[in-house]
């Protein structure tokens, strides 16, 4: 979805808020995610594609801000993980994105990687409220 | 191949810390499987949560618990096309979605 298009959906479903009704946005935001075996880690994915998207959409709720239709009240950055058996599945799995990438030689490094490892994710929650 | 997605229950314990949940009406845009939805529904007064995704939203249908048929409605939509009456909700909670 376009920016501007972000903008106007974004209107279109406040208006099914209430007068100070609450909005809250999670997603994803950088730096990169990173690979981490034995707590060690080890490279970073390509997350360019994804951010993108992914972050002029969230871009649609700072432009409603300053238009003045919701207010900012707290936010807060906090990791999660994606957690592997094995290397291999690591691999698999990131190889099924649509919009993420792992160098080459991070991938030949993690496959043979034959226990756990998983992958963190730089994560943003957001809260405003909307202006009556 | 096994994969856990967040079984430490950051993105939910997140996102509790942040809104009150307890007796909203909550519209949740790109809810997937309900992975989030399970966390805050008990808590809401009701649910309305849709994903664009057929598969996504046939699995949250298929794992609602009983308890929380009555409240929690699942729709296949796109955040462009969904119909939501104005001011009908309390709380609209976006995750990763547009």
């Amino acid at each position: 979805m376009e920016p501007e298009g972000v903008v106007d959906v974004l209107r279109r479903l406040l208006r099914s808020l209430v007068p100070a009704g609450l909005v809250v946005d999670l997603l994803s935001v950088p730096p990169p995610e990173q690979v981490e075996i034995a707590g060690e880690v080890v490279g970073e994915l390509d997350n360019d594609a994804f951010f993108a998207h992914a972050l002029p959409a969230a871009a649609g709720l700072d432009a409603l801000a300053d238009d003045g239709l919701l207010v900012p009240e707290h936010e807060e950055r906090f990791p999660i993980y994606v957690h592997y058996p094995t290397g291999a599945d690591l691999v698999g799995d990131v190889t099924q994105r649509e919009d993420t990438r792992m160098p080459p030689s991070l991938a030949r490094r993690v496959r043979r990687h034959p226990g756990p490892c998983r992958i963190r994710d730089s994560c943003l929650v957001r809260r405003f409220r909307a202006l009556p | 191949m096994t994969r856990a997605l967040d079984p430490e229950g950051a993105h939910l314990a997140a996102v509790l810390r942040e809104a009150d949940f307890r007796g909203r009406r909550v519209l949740e845009v790109g809810c997937g499987e309900g992975r989030l939805t399970w966390g805050f529904a008990p808590l809401a007064a009701s649910v309305l949560a849709f994903d664009p995704s057929e598969e996504a939203i046939a699995q949250a249908r298929a794992e609602c618990a009983d308890e929380l048929r009555a409240k929690v409605r699942f729709e296949v939509a796109r955040a462009e096309e969904i119909e939501v009456p104005p001011q009908s909700v309390d709380l609209v909670f976006f995750s990763w979605s547009l």
